[in-house]
């Protein structure tokens, strides 16, 4: 008998779920459920760091089905609702199609040769007040070409991605500690560990797949204690057999506690603290690397963390800090910290990461599977493109500095720039980005343009009365914002540029475990939109073409050269060869030669085709095979530990094969709740929608779930001012107010003298609100604690 | 209206945690559109389809807060009927509050 389509579908269905449910690949595994007229290829999902793997189903040109990959490590099948839900995102009816220009305070459409002029224009015109703010949702060949354009083009560094405000406090206390960024360990930690403490995130909405693989381990009866230390109740704290609730800004005391604990008890790890690690605290001036510091200084600045003491600060009971002081001081019990933005939104932000390593490091819980400090990203390339590509305004490609005149060379010779093309100064971060753009020309404001890719600053921007508004309202200033949908960005934009997302386009991402993923494009873009490395390279191409010296090699060939067969050059800037060709495959070749600088060896780009992502260090084999590297500075794994030893830190700041073990200290939040503004406002992301939600509100069933933001209060808090669970009430800090429902214990539950926002609603900014105050050495700001009100529409604040 | 593959992770793997579910299952007709498969150990393959697409979200978090069943993993997603009705009631399906 013949099977209708919906029969079909029904039995693609129950295989991909069978298969999924005992984890072994199918026949279908490689080539997708079986399903007429359906045809499937892999590609990572387009939202969260994470990195699962989907495999996506296409007909007649559209995204019609996705399921979960069986053959990915990741996620062996298994997707969250976002993820099963990704190929809507692609079908909002209100994507941008066409290049618009504000022309008398409206964006009407134009041609791309215009749109390309235009921006041309504007480098022309001041070359150095030219920005570009990126973001870890740029594939690594589109972070790449930018990167290039900008510090090997323009010879101007004013170029940063979205990452500094997610995860460059993970990038510092990574630096600060091992020499080098990025995990040592990876998701295979989650299979073997016998502890799981969360540090300020929620996994279970914010990484859920992730989160689910220890719930599933659990179920098939492993023991796995978890624990969750926040600041709020949320989806995780449900799953966790203790939960530690400490006051805003404290987990630093925390931290300390265990250190001091481990020493107290005489339970920390001798043999491999005097093997591998050394002792740091903070230098006068302040430094990165600080100051190296003996045993005996550390045991004394880490003394007065005793349990009662942080039981004071942090308000988590001594108890519970012994606890976790006991179980880092067993050798039996593997363990693993993840932590996301509680820890990277901080003014403390390196401080508490570099803690939290040296909590792992002095305990000696590191390296073997299942121990491990590790830090998630929200972004499905944060790693590949921002930390990786180095798209920081301090980086080159493959963790090089722009101060370092070697490690400039070394870019100028992979990039056959004349000696001396890139400059020497650090670029503007994020923040001092913006406010350079906010502020005036004549009161020093030199960022004259700025170019927005693939994000949207104008939601997720820290006090953007401050940081965003200014600029849009000064006619000196021009905004290019290259997206996909209309956004609060896209809204105050001098040029929108309509961009082609995820399977409309090759790309390659670069996920939270170090795991190279690429993917080949499926669909068409709609109606003009391009890929942004196109438009990349068509700026840089017209630029070339008005001769404009920055845009050709040393050899006088144009920035992007790229060979074609037969000879001469490939005109990739044409959009419809650049169609054609697989410009994606050249670019990352080229990248590769970085990433052998620092260990971070990839393998070629044909490799990636045939896999569901690597691990690196990717090394070829003898036998012409390529090898990942799942445990980093473990002989056993990681081939670039000398042969024969059990660990070995190679990027030492030390120069000496250790890792770092700091001493930070707790000091008091920049803000404070006082009298007038008396509660602590934290802010985050919910299950349902991705960051602000520019796609997930496009897909109904996401929007419908979760429509609006809302502000978490307490019972009590809310008692105490009539306010009753749905009431709209006003929201205000020292720098915005909005309106919004209370949402008594709703989704999360925010401890007395806290609320919560969502900050994923472009129609409640709640980034009006918070402070752009950030660390002093990753720059990343603190989106998670200032002082607030709330009160009742129509109330006066002082009644 | 799309159709689900899902993977029911039940609390453990005992059968009688099976049974259990299967009896509430049975039990709830919000949950008749729901297909089981062969249950591997703790995980039970399933397809659900049928109703409007809240009605299929709202029976997910239906499935997912049953006693024994410690999550649901979506692992299978066809929304091919949706995206192939005319422009205007794709529109209406995806952008109004229906
Ligand atoms: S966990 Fe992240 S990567 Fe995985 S399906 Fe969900 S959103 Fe996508």
């Amino acid at each position: 008998m013949e099977l209708d389509r919906r029969s079909f579908v029904k039995l693609a269905a129950m295989a991909a779920a069978t298969a999924a449910a005992n984890r072994a690949p199918t026949a279908s595994a490689a080539t997708g459920p079986a399903q007429p007229g359906v045809s499937w290829d892999k590609a990572p999902c387009r939202f969260c760091g994470t990195g699962c793997h989907v495999q996506v189903g296409v007909k007649g040109g559209r995204v019609v089905a996705v399921a979960g990959d069986p053959e990915a490590e990741v996620n062996r099948g298994l997707l969250c609702v976002k993820g099963y839900h990704v190929g809507l995102a692609l079908y909002g009816k209100d994507r941008l199609t066409r290049p618009l220009l504000k022309q008398g305070g409206r964006q009407v459409p134009i041609s791309w040769e215009r749109a390309i002029d235009v921006i041309a224009d504007r480098v022309e015109a001041d070359p150095k007040g030219f920005a570009i703010y990126g973001s870890g949702q740029w594939t690594i060949p589109e972070g790449y070409a930018a990167q290039k354009f900008m510090k090997g083009g323009l010879a101007n560094n004013h170029i940063d991605p979205n990452a500094r405000l997610c995860m460059a406090s993970a990038v510092t206390g990574f630096l600060a500690t091992y020499g080098v960024d990025e995990p040592a360990g990876c998701y295979d930690d989650l299979d073997h560990c016998d502890v799981l403490i969360n540090w300020g995130n929620n996994p279970a909405e914010m990484h859920p797949v992730l989160f689910s693989r220890v719930i599933d381990r659990r179920s098939r009866g492993d023991e796995v204690l978890i624990i969750d230390i926040s600041t709020r109740r949320t989806r995780s704290t449900a799953h966790a057999q203790h939960y530690l609730e400490f006051r805003p800004h404290t987990d630093l005391a925390i931290a300390n506690g265990i250190l001091h604990q481990l020493i107290a008890n005489d339970s920390w790890n001798r043999e491999f603290v005097e093997k591998h690690c050394a002792f740091k605290a903070d230098s006068d001036p302040p430094g990165l690397h600080g100051r190296s510091i003996s045993f005996d200084e550390f045991k004394q600045a880490v003394a007065e963390y005793t349990p009662e003491r942080v039981e004071q600060i942090s308000g988590v009971p001594a108890r519970d800090i012994r606890m976790l002081g006991d179980l880092f001081g067993r050798r039996d019990v593997r363990i693993t910290s993840l932590w996301c933005m509680g820890m990277n939104q901080h003014t403390r932000g390196t401080a508490i990461n570099t803690l939290v390593h040296g909590v792992h490091l002095l305990s000696g819980h590191f390296g073997r599977p299942g121990d491990a400090p590790t830090s998630l990203t929200g972004q499905p390339s944060a790693c590949g493109t921002a930390r990786e590509v180095g798209t920081l305004a301090h980086l080159l490609p493959g963790g090089r500095l722009v101060q370092n005149a070697e490690h400039r060379k070394q870019a100028e010779e992979i990039w056959n720039l004349p000696e001396g093309r890139i400059h020497d100064e650090m670029g503007y971060h994020t923040v001092k980005m913006f406010e350079q753009w906010s502020k005036p020309a004549a009161e020093g404001g030199d960022i004259s343009t700025l170019w927005v890719q693939v994000t949207n600053p104008g939601q997720t921007m820290p006090n953007r009365h401050k940081l965003f508004d200014p600029g849009v309202a000064d006619p000196d200033k021009f905004l290019i914002v290259s997206d996909v949908y209309p956004t609060p960005t896209t809204a105050g934009a001098d040029l929108v540029l309509p961009s082609a997302m995820w399977v409309e386009k090759n790309g390659i991402f670069g996920n939270s475990e170090r795991r190279t993923q690429q993917w080949f494009k499926m669909v068409r873009p709609p109606g003009e939109a391009r890929d942004d490395v196109w438009q990349t390279i068509a700026v840089a191409r017209r630029l070339h073409e008005r001769g404009y010296p920055g845009m050709k090699d040393k050899d006088g060939r144009f920035l992007f050269h790229i060979e074609r067969d037969g000879g001469g050059p490939e005109p990739i800037w044409d959009w419809r060869r650049f169609r054609e060709v697989n410009v994606d495959r050249a670019l990352f070749e080229e990248y590769r030669a970085f990433s052998r600088l620092k260990h971070k060896d990839l393998a070629p780009y044909d490799v990636y085709v045939a896999s569901r992502g690597l691990r690196w260090p990717v090394v070829e084999q003898p036998d012409g095979t390529w090898r990942e590297t799942r445990f980093r500075f473990s002989g056993f794994d990681d081939p670039y530990v000398a042969e024969g030893q059990e660990f070995d830190f190679y990027h030492s700041p030390t120069k000496d094969g250790r890792a770092q073990i700091w001493f930070r200290p707790y000091e008091a939040p920049p803000e404070s709740p006082d009298a007038d503004y008396p509660l602590w406002l934290c802010t985050g992301r919910v299950l349902e929608h991705w960051h602000t939600a520019s796609m997930t509100m496009r897909i109904p069933p996401l929007r419908r779930a979760m429509p609006n933001a809302y502000v978490e209060m307490h019972r009590d808090d809310a008692r105490a001012l009539s306010i009753s669970d749905g009431e709209v009430v006003r929201v205000e800090t020292r720098r915005g107010t909005i309106d919004l429902p209370v949402w008594i214990e709703g989704r999360g539950a925010p401890p007395r003298g806290t609320v919560f926002v969502p900050f994923f609603d472009e129609s409640r900014l709640i980034n009006d609100l918070t402070l752009d105050a950030h660390d002093p050495f990753s720059k990343q700001p603190d989106f998670k604690k200032c002082a607030a009100r709330v009160r009742r529409i129509g109330e006066d604040a002082n009644a | 209206m799309p159709v689900l593959g899902l993977v029911v992770v039940l609390e453990d793997a005992r059968a009688e945690t099976r049974a259990d579910v299967a009896a509430r299952l049975a039990a709830r007709a919000e949950l008749s559109g729901l297909s089981l498969g062969e249950a591997a150990a703790h995980r039970w393959p399933a397809v659900l389809e049928g109703g409007s697409a809240r009605e299929i979200e709202s029976r997910v978090e239906l499935l997912r807060t049953l006693p024994g069943v410690a999550g649901v993993d979506v692992v299978y997603a066809d929304f091919e009927d949706l995206l192939a009705r005319p422009p205007a009631a794709v529109s209406s399906e995806l952008h109004g509050e229906g």
